[in-house]
């Protein structure tokens, strides 16, 4: 009877922290800018995570759930991909959606090879977004470690603008059950990035 | 072995209890918009509402000093600075409440989100609609506009 009482107490405290996925990949993404004069892109999304380049993480990590402890257990994409493959895809969508058309270039970080592609295709802009931090930590409140950097060039090569955002803030309560934390970080995700792009700089260059 | 139960069941109890005082008063906005430059709202019905917050909103953005008005049109009838847009959720717990209210600021040619903030508060802590659209406006303009107390 004790060893049933345990195993209720130990599902209880840790049950909904396993196993959470979280879906970046489909976030709905406004962004404020509209394809008026560059109308072909290139764009590549890198993750920067220090903890992911060392392998301490995988790179479909995305963040902790804490069960009734405070115990943490790994969240990963919904997809199973990397981070930064999904945070593309859904950044490529909303590109697509203001009228460019995108060339997403996925797996590398070789800017020559980003210039070159968007040479051979008829891109005039290259678009990249280093993820030095992307996690969220769910306990009793959704906490959200960022820093993200976006950056535009030109086919030569030259930077012509770019956008930070750096930031550990608590975005809300924590929801039960994972679909409902995952809608809630993929909503805070959609609205910084459109933050980002909103960089008047940035807006001029597009 | 009766205590270990007792004592057990106190304790899930405890757990399952701290969840109904919980406020979360939360914004933010875009660091490239400057809030202190809008003047004129218009406030869009959040369709499934038909409590009038449309309308509360647009109050107490009027009683803060600003030009607010509102309506069930998607696209406001005359230029404004802003389209403001709200969700609100309620839940029962003995009577009726209102659980939570997210209030987002638009762009309104664009309809581009510059700034949201939201009010949360469980059953134990909960207030009118008033006061918690009252404490989220005033979190967004918290250091930035000089709100009348």
């Amino acid at each position: 009877m004790k060893k049933i009482i345990w195993l209720f107490v130990v599902v209880l405290l840790s049950g909904c922290a396993v196993g959470n996925k979280y879906d970046y990949r489909s976030s709905s993404i406004d962004l404020p800018v509209k394809s008026t004069e560059h109308n072909d892109l290139v764009f590549s999304a890198e993750d920067a995570r220090p903890y992911v380049l060392q392998g301490k993480k995988n790179p479909n990590f995305v963040g902790l759930q804490r069960g009734g402890f405070g115990n943490p257990f790994d969240v990963t994409t919904a997809s199973g991909k990397p981070l930064a493959e999904d945070m593309s895809v859904a950044i490529t969508n909303a590109l697509k959606d203001s009228g460019y058309q995108v060339l997403n270039v996925e797996g590398t970080t070789d800017f020559d090879f980003l210039v070159n592609s968007a040479t051979k295709n008829g891109a005039t802009r290259i678009v990249t977004l280093k993820v030095r931090e992307w996690k969220s930590d769910i306990f009793m409140s959704i906490t959200l470690h960022c820093d993200l950097e976006l950056k535009v060039f030109n086919t030569n090569g030259e930077m012509l603008a770019n956008s930070n955002m750096t930031f550990v803030e608590e975005i809300g309560g924590a929801q039960i059950g994972g679909a409902k934390n995952s809608e809630e970080v993929a909503r805070e995700f959609a609205k910084r990035i459109g933050y980002l792009f909103n960089k008047n700089d940035i807006r001029s260059v597009l | 072995m009766k205590f270990f139960v007792k004592g057990l069941l106190l304790f899930i109890a405890v757990l399952l209890m701290t969840g109904c005082a919980k406020v979360v008063i939360k914004s933010d906005a875009d660091p490239n918009v400057n809030l202190a430059a809008l003047n004129t709202f218009y406030v869009q019905k959040f369709d499934p509402d038909n409590r009038g917050l449309e309308q509360i909103i647009a109050n107490k953005l009027n009683e803060f000093g600003f030009q607010a008005t509102s309506g069930v049109d998607a696209v406001p009838p005359y230029p404004v600075d802003a389209l403001v847009t709200y969700k609100d959720r309620w839940m029962w717990d003995l009577t009726n409440y209102m659980l939570e209210i997210n209030i987002e600021f638009r762009n309104p040619e664009s309809n581009f989100m510059f700034a949201s903030g939201k009010s949360y508060r469980t059953s134990l802590a909960r207030k009118s609609p008033e006061e918690m659209i009252d404490e989220v406006i005033r979190d967004l303009f918290q250091g930035k506009v000089d709100i009348p107390k």
